[in-house]
């Protein structure tokens, strides 16, 4: 049996709480990913009086990360910045629909719960995840997301300890990959045992076995059983944000970059890309196997990188003096209603550049190719903040 | 089978189209989302005899 990538699909949802998994059923619209577990395995050197390297592999410390690509449109982006920044207070416009504004900042995240469908023939399960690092970027035209993520632990498939036959209402997996094997599992779950699905009922709390109601399974211990995917469901989908509807505000500080961030005086750059670091840490813990693995933020940093046509000396003056610059970026998306637009709105509060240079490149303009350090800024007491305007009430981030 | 949207929002099920917040659907193979509930044949026929005692 073949399947087919494209059948696959990103489902994510907030957590409660540290270490209690769910459901998610928020589908997301995403390019790709390469989020995996890696055991990381290395030969067993231990001597056996043998002249060959190893008998068998050793087990290391269990990560689960790797990178989220999707296009930021108003919905799909709440999930990814609600899993980087920490969402305040939600308020709308009044209007008819209403508007709503999050806001984010740069403190812990929610956690989430995510799944990849694997051609539609399998679930990887993830919980405890939270974004580490969010890029911004422009793709043909288009705003790109890349959410680089890490993960608490995660369920996909586990082994059948006993052999099943006849009526039976549980099933107990073995400790081949965790002392804990149910853990990510929750009630409402779809299992596959060869060609028969179990719908779980409940989790043994020392977490070895799942009970569901009766059915007939005949299965040998050992045997693969998987979480079965969804079928997908999508809300309204929101157009992607687009380059040409991007105002980027510069100033001396926050507010007059505010003011600048119109089609008249927009600051217009030909590249842009913005990167938000939480320097996760997702060290190895003692007990994580059963209880939460700690991701969580350090300390945070992020980046600016611009390419602009060089039009007179003054960024080479800001970048000689190591001035304080301020970005108000406004990614516009369409009306949510007839006066506010959905969006996403960037504030920068202290930017210093790092280098600004001036490449030669023959028979084409001069650039101002720019990177830029995002400070904390005293004065307005933050560094970054996100603002996201869409039409979602914020009951599910 | 009959699944419920139990959700506030409508929805595209990948496969049989947009179910409005609280519509119903019949197919004959199984929903797998959380956003769906199965509406039980049973659960149907409580609800028609309580309608017919509140009519009563």
């Amino acid at each position: 049996m073949t399947s087919i990538v494209d059948k696959g699909y990103l489902a994510v949802k907030p957590q409660a709480s540290a270490n209690t998994p769910v459901i998610p059923t928020i589908f997301l619209p995403y390019i790709t990913d390469n989020v995996i577990t890696n055991q990381n395995f290395e030969r067993d050197m231990r001597l056996f009086g043998i002249d060959w390297s190893g008998l068998d592999i050793l087990r290391g410390s269990k990560e689960h990360a790797g990178d989220i690509e999707f296009y930021v449109d108003p919905f799909t982006v709440g999930h990814f910045l609600n899993m980087a920044m920490k969402k305040g207070a939600t308020t709308n416009d009044g209007g008819s629909p209403l508007v709503y504004t999050h806001p984010f900042t740069a403190e812990d995240s929610d956690r989430y719960t995510i799944e990849f469908s694997v051609g539609g023939y399998y679930t990887r399960r993830y919980f405890d995840v939270r974004v580490n690092t969010l890029d911004i970027s422009i793709d043909n035209g288009k705003v790109k997301g890349t959410a680089n993520v890490r993960a608490g632990g995660e369920w996909s498939v586990r082994n059948l300890k006993t052999a099943l036959s006849g009526a039976v209402t549980s099933l107990t997996f073995d400790q081949s990959y965790s002392n804990y094997p149910a853990k990510g599992l929750v009630a409402g779950d779809t299992l596959i045992i060869g060609s028969t699905e179990v719908e779980i009922t409940g989790v043994a709390s020392d977490l070895q076995s799942v009970t569901f109601g009766s059915k007939s399974i005949t299965a040998s211990a050992g045997d693969a059983i998987y979480l079965k995917c969804q079928t997908p469901s999508y809300e309204d989908k929101r157009p992607i944000l687009m380059f040409e509807n991007v105002l980027i505000g510069a100033g001396v500080d926050a507010a007059t970059a505010l003011t600048n961030a119109t089609c008249a005086n927009q600051t217009q750059v030909n590249e842009i890309s913005l990167s938000v670091n939480n320097n996760l840490s997702a060290d190895p813990l003692s007990g994580d196997d059963c209880g939460p693995r700690n991701i969580q933020a350090t300390v945070k940093d992020g980046s600016l990188t611009i390419r602009r046509l060089f039009s007179d000396i003054s960024q080479v003056q800001k970048w000689i003096n190591a001035s304080k610059q301020a970005f108000v970026i406004k990614m516009l998306g369409t009306l949510g209603n007839s006066t506010t637009r959905e969006e996403v709105r960037i504030t920068i509060n202290n930017a210093k550049l790092i280098t600004n240079n001036n490449p030669v490149n023959q028979g084409g303009f001069v650039y101002d190719e720019q990177e830029f350090a995002l400070l904390y800024d005293e004065d307005d007491a933050q560094a970054i903040k996100v603002e996201l305007f869409n039409l979602e009430d914020g009951t599910d981030y | 089978m009959e699944y419920k949207n139990k959700t506030k929002k409508d929805l595209v099920l990948m496969g049989y189209g947009k179910v409005k917040a609280g519509a119903t659907i019949k197919t004959n193979k199984k929903i797998n989302n959380a956003n769906f509930e199965e509406v039980s044949v049973k659960k149907e026929e409580e609800k028609i005899i309580k309608d017919k005692e509140i009519k009563i």
